[in-house]
């Protein structure tokens, strides 16, 4: 497959994977106790403050923001703007830190989704809504499971995704070609 | 970069900005329709499970349900004359008649999957005449509101979550107050509850039509607790929801209705 051929065919791929996890979301990978999972979208957001540059966190974290919040029953901009800042925060660590690897990208998951539910639901007790505190606690840590084994099972697809569509050679990325899964 | 973190301030300031239609129209046709699937294949697995493979104990319920039967016609035979003498009375005093739905019905598909909202998805949408802030009921009571709707689906918000409230009063001293969810899925909370209101546990809740956009008598819950705070001018109580959420599969969205239709105008 051609360089063009294959830029073709991402963007429809990506649609359709993430189309197909959510509605996996939505019916069946669910925790009790309307707990709810964590998203296949925060994911890949995490993914990209960990492999990619300022620019494109930015931008990727905003489109995939979007497609994210497009099932959520509360206003869609909370949502928007907790991923993004979750991924920017989630960038200086990684930056800061200079992180790499399987290990440091879950450990850099679980961080993020800490990040993310403090920033959505400080932002949703903005407009009387969200859980209350107990059951916020409960929730994250109830979804933590999935974080971890979501992150772990997911990385070495990431990579090849990247390796694949030739992403590892873009200008923006800061995936090293020695990290590899491990 | 450092124009970065200003992007969701913007989202922050217009957090209900509008939603990207297209984009939700076009993910709802592929994602809702895979998610009712898997929803009623593993409904249906659970179900085939329940009714050919754990069949102990069967007989045993079977000759219980029986007795309840028995009991519950005549319960029925009573309400019948009761209701025959109701509409006696009414049309002796003219007054209004029974509440007049139109609705749609529809089944449960998914959930949420953020977890901070209890919002359920059901497949019925804008197709069917389904509009955002339209009442959820069942058979059992209040259930929620819409909260999105898209073509052939919506999203509901639970009576229990936060963000959810209705106006509600007590069948037996008709006091009145806004019901707020607690965010758990048994619970609820009485605001603006007057202090000298009449409030005991296990009196029941209905909805009082003062808000709007639920009909007025529909049972929202019981009470379960009441506490009078030492100073203030109201009293808190909690109410425990008629629906149960974990047992909730069909619900009925009232598109109108119509409270008041005396006599006359019926005839």
């Amino acid at each position: 497959m051609t360089q063009t051929q294959k830029k073709l065919v991402e963007i429809p791929l990506l649609l359709m994977a993430i189309w197909i996890f959510q509605a996996l979301e939505l019916s069946l990978i669910k925790l009790p106790f309307f707990l709810g999972v964590p998203q296949v979208t925060s994911m890949i957001i995490a993914y990209i403050a960990f492999s990619r540059g300022w620019k494109t966190t930015t931008a990727l974290s905003l489109v995939f923001a979007i497609l994210g919040a497009s099932n959520v029953a509360y206003p869609t901009g909370i949502y928007i703007s907790a991923h993004m800042w979750a991924a920017l925060f989630t960038k200086m660590a990684v930056t800061a830190l200079a992180l790499e690897g399987r290990n440091s990208f879950v450990l850099l998951t679980i961080a993020f989704h800490f990040i993310l539910k403090a920033i959505t639901l400080s932002l949703l007790q903005l407009i009387n809504a969200g859980p209350t505190l107990p059951l916020f606690f409960s929730q994250i840590f109830a979804q933590l499971i999935f974080v971890v084994l979501f992150a772990y099972f997911l990385f070495p697809v990431f990579i090849r995704w990247d390796e694949f569509f030739d992403h590892s050679m873009d200008e923006d990325s800061t995936l090293s070609h020695s990290v590899g899964i491990r | 970069m450092f124009a970065s973190p200003l992007i969701p301030i913007l989202f922050v300031m217009a957090p209900d900005m509008p939603r990207l239609r297209l984009y939700d129209h076009a993910q709802s046709w592929i994602v809702h329709p895979i998610s009712e699937l898997v929803t009623f294949a593993s409904r249906g697995g659970t179900s085939i499970l329940d009714h050919y493979v754990l069949l102990a104990g069967a007989a045993k319920e079977r000759d219980e349900l029986k007795r309840e039967i028995d009991s519950l016609e005549s319960q029925l035979l009573n309400l019948q004359e009761m209701k025959e003498e109701n509409g006696r009375l009414r049309s002796l005093l003219n007054l209004p008649d029974e509440k007049k739905f139109e609705s749609v019905a529809g089944k449960i598909i998914a959930e949420d999957p953020s977890g901070e909202s209890l919002g359920f998805f059901i497949n019925v949408g804008s197709n069917m005449g389904v509009k955002e802030r339209m009442p959820v009921i069942s058979s059992r009571g209040v259930v929620g509101t819409i909260r999105r709707t898209f073509p052939n689906y919506s999203l509901f918000v639970a009576l229990q979550d936060p963000s959810h409230i209705v106006d509600g009063i007590i069948v037996r001293s008709r006091s009145q107050f806004v019901v707020q969810g607690k965010g758990r899925s048994l619970t609820g909370n009485l605001k603006y509850l007057d202090r000298a209101a009449d409030v005991k546990v296990g009196d029941l809740v209905i909805t009082s039509g003062l808000d709007q956009i639920f009909p007025k008598g529909i049972p929202v819950g019981f009470i379960v607790s009441v506490r009078r705070p030492r100073a203030g001018v109201t009293q808190n109580a909690t109410l425990r929801p008629s629906v149960d959420l974990s047992y909730l599969e069909e619900v009925v969205v009232i598109k109108s209705h119509q409270e008041i239709t005396t006599i006359e105008e019926t005839l």
